[in-house]
């Protein structure tokens, strides 16, 4: 055992660049946008991607920090998930920043932060690991939540977001002492040797899993744990709920996978009910919600709750089908969610104006290029083929069939259903509906036009051609973890 | 365990001493509560308001900024004890942290936030 | 005698906890929470545990303490703003559920006779955190700097006035 630092490059190369813009913002000159340094994060980002990327396709497992941190295909994937989403995100930024008066290169930094942390919850081997960078990924987005000191809503997000999160990390906190208590270690593989029915260890063991898991769950966005969603993403500066709604779900899922895959094969009848249940409650949290918002960005927070509870039912089904599901569902909600976010900036105007459903009539035909994006986006979310929402969540639901959780694929596919009734409100307003607004003002921002395009392009690849991702996610699980427990006995 | 005993005798006559002296005086003191022996007595201003004004929010900065750094320095106890075994090693730690905290330092130093205005 | 230790100070720190929630004053209740700090570094020491010991009340009786003093005289809430602790609706539920849940596992937990186990020598002290710290546990010593990164950049941008 040894520190091999070469493993977490990636990890050390996003902290060096986080901490060159945060002394960027300190030192550039008041109302500039640093361009330069925009340019090299947005190289180094597409370089750190390519090296996930061309690490993913390496079999086998490897430790690193004396087994606090595991380097994996699906650390690697998940991984490549993030930076794709930190990038799109990068390119939406400098033109809706400097409408926001928000000239602080220290945003940039923060978001890189952001990404350091949770690479480490889902490449940790260990729960100290997953709660460090569970801390990493989640304080600077408190800051960046509340950024836009003078737009009202903002405040308010990050100080919602920071209040409850930093419950939420106690509550986990809490139950990995428990669960150290009763195992003695906080290794991801000590957690094979969770018991919860034989003796007094087994209520501490099931007490501190069930708060642990709470955590991630808070994180994630599951019911009951969601309530902070749309506040919280109404509130924050669009790019920034374009981030939380992608990357932050990435990496509380990847934390989930990695703590659902290291558990003794004999806890999972006990857990899947509860799993269950959450999904359920999930699916109808998010959509039901859904249909009374009339503010797009509530309704995306919602549609982003909704679809937690879609990719929980393709983590329970605990099959291999599952788990490509979850990847590539993960994949794709990435690229439609973020998409979306893009337009809504592109439409909207200084101050988070004209971002109701209101304000977006007939704007689909005043601006055919966004109108047939969010379309696209919305359609890929519905589930309509040939969108790679459509393939994420066949994908998802097959799995759950397959496990013997019918009942389960058929809420999922009523959910579906409902989710109709509010992705259409957003299709008709775009574009069959009278123009609202006397006086247009063209939408503006190059880099949101270039991240909105290069979503609807991989929205559309995605739902093509499917084949290729989908075997290479399937050896993502195959190495390390097939079937729950096996973590265990790696070396 | 019993490394501690002395410190437990400290703390428990500490408390006797300060609990009897106040009690002493409550129980032999005279007490006669005139208006005129409330008043601040030889040091002190006359009272004129509630005392608890809000305080600026640059006193939770600098406070918080304290608390932050205070925790860094807690790490150097454990460093410095180490640091002959470790060798390089721990140097190098050590430095990678500081990296980014004396970073912290800077930016806020930069920022103005270590002024009072 | 290390059981008289143990429940004097135990039942001090949960007292001093109750102190924190009941009262209403906030300045009484951050003296409160001290003294529920203090009680937990005595217990800290009582499992030999020195250094940890000494970090609490170094960190959280001392330097904590002053940023929530800092906080309660910022806002500055007259005692009248504070509403009574009524006892009605989702509040009663939590408490119901609360009361339950601590009962179930005071049950299950507190039957034990192992008592307390005989540690190394050098359990506890510096270096026994130390040897851990700066090798098995580097990664988790490193990540703490980019929280406390996070921190300062945060407090700066959120907090100061002109940025």
């Amino acid at each position: 055992m040894d520190f091999r630092v070469g493993l977490v490059a990636v990890e050390v190369a996003l902290s060096l660049l986080a901490l060159l813009f945060i002394l960027l913002g300190a030192w550039q000159r008041p109302n500039t946008s640093p361009t330069g340094a925009w340019a090299v994060a947005v190289l180094a980002l597409i370089a750190l991607g390519g090296f996930s990327l061309s690490s993913s396709g390496i079999d086998g497992v490897a430790r690193s920090f004396y087994g606090l941190v595991v380097s994996d295909r699906l650390g690697a994937f998940l991984g490549l998930f993030s930076l794709i989403s930190g990038l799109l995100v990068l390119f939406m930024s400098p033109a809706y920043l400097s409408r926001e008066g928000i000239h602080k290169a220290e945003y940039y930094g923060l978001v890189f932060l952001s990404l350091v942390g949770g690479f480490f919850m889902f490449k940790a081997a260990s729960l100290l690991t997953l709660f460090l960078g569970l801390e990493v990924l989640s304080m600077p987005l408190y800051v960046l939540c509340g950024l836009k000191r003078n737009f009202g809503k903002s405040p308010e997000a990050g100080l919602k977001y920071f209040y409850l999160g930093a419950f939420f990390s106690a509550v986990m906190l809490y139950g990995i002492s428990f669960l150290y208590g009763a195992l003695g270690t906080v290794n991801l593989e000590g957690l094979a040797a969770l018991a919860i029915s034989s003796n007094r260890h087994g209520l501490m063991c099931a007490f501190g899993l069930a708060l642990l898991l709470c955590g991630l769950a808070f994180k994630a966005g599951l019911a009951p744990f969601h309530a902070w969603v749309p506040d919280v993403y109404e509130g924050a500066p669009t790019t920034i709920t374009a981030f939380m709604a992608t990357f932050v779900k990435v990496a509380a899922f990847g934390a989930l996978i990695r703590i659902l895959f290291s558990l003794p094969p004999d806890i999972l009848p006990v857990l899947k009910p509860f799993g269950w249940l959450v999904a359920v409650l999930t699916m109808f949290a998010g959509n039901l919600g859904a249909l009374y918002q009339t503010n797009i960005k509530r309704l995306l927070a919602f549609s982003s709750i909704a679809h937690a509870g879609y990719l929980l039912v393709g983590l329970l089904s605990f099959n291999a089908l599952g788990q490509q599901g979850v990847l590539y569902y993960l994949l794709a909600y990435t690229f439609m969610n973020v998409g979306a976010f893009a337009v809504v900036i592109a439409f909207g105007q200084r101050g988070e104006e004209n971002v109701t459903l209101d304000d977006l009539r007939g704007m689909g035909l005043r601006h055919p290029f966004l109108g047939v994006a969010m379309a696209l986006f919305i359609l890929s979310m519905i589930g309509i083929p040939p969108t790679a929402g459509f393939v994420g969540k066949y994908y998802l639901f097959a799995a759950a069939l397959s496990a013997g959780m019918p009942v389960l694929a058929v809420i999922g596919v009523l959910n579906s259903v409902i989710s109709l009734g509010y992705y259409l409100r957003v299709l008709v307003a775009l574009f069959m509906m009278p123009e609202a607004r006397a006086v247009i003002i063209p939408p503006k921002g190059f880099g949101a036009k270039v991240a909105v395009a290069a979503c609807a392009v991989l929205v559309l690849w995605f739902g093509c051609f499917v084949s290729s991702p989908i075997a290479a996610f399937q050896g993502a699980f195959s190495q390390s973890m097939l079937q729950p427990g096996t973590i265990a006995r790696l070396p | 365990m019993y490394t501690v005993v002395p410190l437990l005798i400290l703390f428990v006559l500490s408390s006797v001493t300060a609990i009897v002296f106040v009690l002493a005086n409550r129980l032999l003191g005279p007490q006669a509560m005139t208006p005129s022996k409330l008043e601040p007595f030889e040091c002190g201003v006359e009272v004129y308001g509630p005392v608890r004004q809000p305080l600026h929010v640059r006193f939770y900065l600098v406070a918080l900024l304290f608390v932050l750094f205070d925790v860094e320095s807690v790490f150097f106890f454990p460093w410095a004890v180490i640091l002959k075994d470790l060798g390089l090693v721990a140097g190098v730690e050590m430095l990678a942290f500081l990296l980014f905290l004396v970073g912290a330092l800077a930016y806020a130093w930069k920022k103005g936030a270590l002024e009072w205005d | 005698m290390q059981a008289v230790f143990f429940w004097l100070f135990s039942a001090l720190a949960v007292g001093c906890a109750l102190g924190v929630v009941f009262k209403k004053n906030p300045v009484v209740s951050a003296v409160f929470l001290m003294g529920s700090m203090l009680a937990l570094a005595c217990l800290f020491l009582l499992l030999d545990a020195h250094f940890i010991a000494v970090i609490q009340v170094l960190v959280y009786a001392g330097a904590v303490m002053v940023l929530f003093s800092f906080i309660i005289m910022i806002l500055n809430l007259p005692q009248e703003e504070l509403p009574p602790l009524a006892l009605g609706g989702t509040r009663a539920w939590g408490v119901a559920f609360g009361a339950v849940a601590l009962l179930f596992l005071a049950g299950k937990f507190f039957p034990t006779k192992e008592g307390f186990m005989p540690t190394s020598r050098g359990f506890g002290d510096v270096r026994s955190i130390a040897v851990p710290l700066f090798r098995e546990y580097a990664l988790a010593f490193e990540l703490t700097s980019l929280v406390l990164l996070v921190g300062i950049v945060g407090a700066v941008l959120l907090a100061k006035r002109k940025v």
